[in-house]
């Protein structure tokens, strides 16, 4: 067991704060990198030290593999934490990180490549006795023979990138007709996002939810589940919404879908935290859909309904540790919920929205989480994922998170950039979602029930009114010595005009 | 009494000011008498008063977060006509990024909705589809074209 004195993140924004975050608790030392773009954004001052990756692509900086390693050894890190993303799941990274005597905070990278390439892990996942959705993952990648494997499967399809990640390269396919334009754009989108447009087929269910359990095991044969959360709300096959426990899961449900996640993790001897991805159908059937074999966007879910801290656990098993509980220790207490607040504007398709953040804003409320990576005054570009934060709030009760979480976002504003803070509360307070219809499709499901309402009369009033009063206050500073006349205030304000 | 405009959201608001103090302003919206309260605003923050309820305000330049719901408020143009008065014919990129696609030719027909061309940005593909029917004139990019925010791709007649 060796005891990790100085992390790397090899990673930036709101992973890499809350990297630091538990480091800083556990008394160990932090390293940050940053790209010469992103000068003014949190990550690049927090650590205790801090290096600069140049500019250029992607492949250039945060991809860099040999830099990383390079400034980790140069700087005396004897861990690199990946965060998610990035490299968090390249298998050459961790064997190079380890190669150069340093800890990589993760699985081994035989775990990393077999859960990595969506086609292998579904053969282990079978061995292992756990289901998984009916599909193609074959090599032959011609279009005639993809067309005939996706009618054997039966339309709707869904066709995905087999290097894949965060839904790029995938396309659901209604009918064969379909298929071929598709096919071309999935190929397409892989191509760019992955270096790779090798394709998998699979059965679309029609009304699935997301469904997927934590994981964390030790090198001493430990191999624990830390209970489910539910992430069926999605946009652009991008998460929303994220909760623990799910509204859907039974205690018996419950029992059989950790039960299969922790065949997978003993299956493959697993090290670290890990997430298995399950696709839940309305029967109560379910079905492996991939493993994310790194720390998820959503962990801040689980950790406030068990109270536990995931990085500090990827840590102590990283360095060789034993989990210091047993499966029965650890409960799912109350309900917490997590936003994802996105720049962009949930009323026109979604489209990302750049800008300069004015005020975020923050919270008073108890037990509400903020993750961000941004602070007041950072330009949001589009170089980099649209997330700006996460909101997370947990209750006694579903229902009790879901109202402590909408009355947060009130005050949790990101003023200055196209958000989807409105949206984010039309969910929340919306029936449907109250009454647990989580569906992946609720988006598109609601869409009507969740476009913005036309403003009140009393909205409109309280708008006029607060430009009334703001021009007013500004005036007044402005103008100051003894006044002469009377002055109507709407004649100061430069711009409101008079009809 | 004074008839004002203000762009709320970009929808044109017009109100009546019957009177108005340092901590109160009356007016009439859309035929209805409101009379809203200033109950305090420092370092940003404000809080106004509506029918005995307390409505905080955040608040940045034009932007308001009231009672919960965003606007932005700013003054109408002064050479803009009432309402909205988009040239439907011209179609912009909503942001900056990369031309993936063209899907059209100069010179075809297109119905309203026919995707035109595919745009990448964030990392995602976006479509970018026509506004109203009518006739393809100009296509300003072609593949591999990087383009700026808000500027126009396709000219449609």
């Amino acid at each position: 067991m060796k005891k990790i004195k100085k992390i790397l993140i090899a990673n930036r924004g709101e992973i890499a704060l809350r990297v630091i975050q538990t480091a800083r608790e556990l008394g160990i030392k932090t390293v940050t990198l940053f790209t010469d773009e992103e000068k003014g954004l949190p990550h690049c001052t927090a650590g205790d030290e801090s290096f600069s990756l140049g500019s250029g692509a992607l492949k250039d900086t945060y991809l860099n593999q040999d830099k990383i390693v390079a400034i980790a050894k140069a700087c005396g890190a004897d861990a690199i934490h990946p965060g998610y993303g990035f490299l968090s799941e390249k298998s050459s990274f961790a064997k190079l990180v380890t190669s150069h005597g340093l800890i990589f905070i993760g699985p081994s990278p035989e775990s990393i490549d077999l859960m990595g390439d969506k086609k292998t892990s579904k053969i282990k996942i079978q061995e292992l006795g756990v289901p998984s959705i009916p599909g193609y993952h074959g090599e032959n990648q011609d279009l005639s023979h993809l067309k005939k494997e996706a009618k054997r499967i039966g339309y709707p399809v869904l066709v995905k990138a087999s290097a894949g990640g965060g839904g790029k390269g995938m396309r659901i396919v209604e009918k064969e007709e379909e298929f071929e334009a598709a096919l071309e754009g999935a190929k397409r989108e892989a191509l760019n996002a992955f270096g790779d447009d090798t394709v998998l087929l699979e059965k679309y269910i029609t009304s699935p939810r997301h469904i997927e359990i934590q994981v964390m095991s030790d090198s001493h044969g430990n191999h624990l589940h830390l209970f489910e959360r539910e992430c069926s709300i999605q946009r652009r096959y991008q998460k929303v919404v994220e909760e623990s426990p799910s509204p859907a899961v039974s205690p018996e449900l419950r029992t059989k879908m950790t039960e299969a996640a922790l065949k997978i993790t003993r299956g493959i001897n697993y090290l670290g935290a890990g997430t298995i991805e399950l696709i839940l159908d309305t029967d109560g059937q379910f079905y492996f859909l991939e493993m994310n074999t790194r720390l998820q966007v959503e962990h801040p879910v689980t950790e406030m309904v068990t109270g536990l801290d995931l990085v500090a656990l990827q840590i102590l098993v990283a360095e060789g540790g034993k989990l210091p509980f047993k499966q029965d220790d650890i409960k799912q207490k109350g309900h917490a919920i997590e936003v994802r607040l996105y720049a962009e504007d949930p009323d026109n398709n979604f489209l990302p929205s750049i800008g300069q953040i004015k005020l975020i804003g923050k919270t008073s409320l108890r037990n509400v989480r903020l993750d961000s990576g941004y602070v007041d005054g950072n330009d949001i570009s589009i170089s980099f994922d649209p997330m700006l934060a996460k909101l997370i709030a947990w209750g006694e009760t579903r229902d009790l998170a879901a109202d402590k979480l909408n009355e947060a976002l009130n005050d949790v504003v990101f003023l200055g950039v196209k958000t989807n803070r409105d949206y984010l509360k039309r969910i929340l307070t919306l029936s449907e979602y109250r009454q647990g219809m989580t569906f992946t499709h609720f988006v598109k499901t609601y869409e009507e029930k969740l476009k913005p309402g036309k403003k009140s009369g009393e909205e409109l009033a309280l708008a006029i009114a607060a430009a009334f009063f703001n021009k007013q206050g500004s005036s007044s500073v402005q103008t100051g010595g003894p006044a002469t006349v009377a002055r109507d205030p709407w004649l100061s304000l430069n711009g409101f005009r008079n009809s | 009494m004074s008839k004002k405009q203000l762009l709320i959201d970009d929808e044109l608001v017009e109100f009546e000011v019957v009177d108005e103090s340092a901590s109160f302003v009356l007016f009439n919206v859309e035929g209805v008498e409101y009379k809203v309260h200033l109950s305090s605003l420092q370092d940003g923050k404000m809080v106004l008063n509506l029918n005995g309820r307390n409505r905080p305000v955040i608040l940045v330049d034009e932007n308001y977060v009231v009672d919960g719901k965003e606007f932005t408020v700013t003054a109408p143009k002064r050479n803009r006509s009432k309402g909205r008065s988009h040239d439907l014919g011209q179609m912009k990129s909503p942001m900056p990024g990369k031309i993936l696609k063209v899907l059209v030719k100069e010179g075809q027909e297109v119905e309203a909705g026919t995707p035109i061309l595919v745009m990448e940005a964030m990392k995602m593909e976006h479509t970018i589809k026509a506004s109203k029917a009518g006739k393809i004139e100009k296509i300003h990019y072609k593949e591999g074209d990087q383009v700026a925010g808000g500027v126009e791709l396709v000219k449609l007649c």
